[in-house]
């Protein structure tokens, strides 16, 4: 199971990773002992739980074998049992759904081996949030402004005379970019604008959720070229710098999307 | 409980942001029985609904 690959990952942001599959528990023993699977895999044979969370595939007759699956799916949950993220979608697929959380919502950042980055000077640098773009996958894109000690940067809505902060992703048709995610800011009371205005501290990351409609790469490439333009504008406590604007491509590789996933 | 439109075709998700984790209680692959909530530890988890492992 994929997600064996993540589980140091989430140990070291504390979580905890625990699947439940409407397989019995024999069936379940065998899969983990022969993978090697280190966190616990509970059996919901009967599908009470999966009923209970009213997540029953119901499109799968009562008579077929494979009834009393679930829609597949995963949530995230905090310190005091609540929800804080929820992955649910027809072509759901865990690796890309801890791979998110892990990159995105726990906001760790690694740079592992194989993810493709882009950087632009010091501040400004770019990563894929996973091995490959897969076509029709949605898969997040990184970009991080690491701003010096003491700097900040604008959220919207800014005075004139102030640049915010934004991240623009373009590419070739088939590549739609959602809005990016920006982090929460806090409030500083600007004494030059004699105004609060709303921040971004250090280092700053945005997710901008991507998908490649196509199953081949522009021009029978094997990569998609993706550009991203990133602008801001730094200030620290008694001086604004001047507005930069940052202009990466990230080059990334086209993965098939008609192997089958084990999951 | 809310259900998505995917296309055409209604989707389950179970449970809302901001709501509490449903508890239960299941065998693992060990037999023994484990209360979802207990094994979070008062830490947090990531809990994924798998369609089944084998296939």
């Amino acid at each position: 199971m994929e997600l064996q690959d993540h589980v140091e990952a989430f140990a070291a942001a504390g979580v905890r990773v625990v699947a439940v599959s409407p397989e019995p528990v024999e069936v379940i023993a065998r899969f983990t002992e022969r993978y090697g699977v280190t966190f616990p895999v509970l059996s919901d044979a009967g599908s009470a739980v999966i009923n209970k969370y009213g997540i029953l595939n119901t499109e799968v007759p009562e008579d077929h074998r494979l009834y009393g699956m679930p829609f597949p799916g995963a949530y995230l949950v905090d310190a005091g049992g609540r929800i804080t993220q929820k992955h649910f979608n027809t072509n759901y697929r865990v690796r890309e759904s801890a791979e998110m959380v892990i990159r995105g919502d726990l906001g760790e950042w690694y740079d592992a081996e194989g993810y493709p980055s882009a950087t632009g000077g010091s501040v400004v640098s770019a990563s894929l949030g996973s091995r490959e773009l897969k076509p029709f996958s949605r898969i997040d894109l990184l970009v991080r402004i690491d701003l010096p000690d003491g700097q900040h940067a604008y959220g919207e809505p800014v005075p004139e005379g102030l640049v915010a902060t934004s991240v623009t992703v373009t590419g070739p048709e088939e590549l739609r970019a959602e809005a990016p995610v920006m982090p929460s800011t806090r409030p500083l009371f600007v004494e030059g604008v004699g105004e609060e205005l709303q921040v971004f501290d250090g280092d700053i990351h945005i997710r901008v959720p991507l998908s490649y409609r196509n199953a081949e790469a522009p021009d029978g490439g094997a990569t998609v070229p993706i550009g991203i333009e990133v602008r801001y504008q730094a200030c620290d406590e008694l001086v604004c710098f001047l507005p930069v604007e940052e202009r990466l491509t990230l080059d990334a590789p086209l993965g098939g999307h008609l192997r089958p996933e084990r999951d | 409980m809310t259900t998505s439109q995917a296309g055409s075709r209604p989707f389950a998700t179970g449970p809302e942001m901001g709501e509490a984790l449903p508890g239960f209680t299941l065998p693992d692959q060990h037999g023994n029985q484990v209360d979802i909530h207990e094994a979070r530890n008062g830490g947090r988890a990531f809990v994924v609904f798998v369609r089944g492992t084998s296939w």
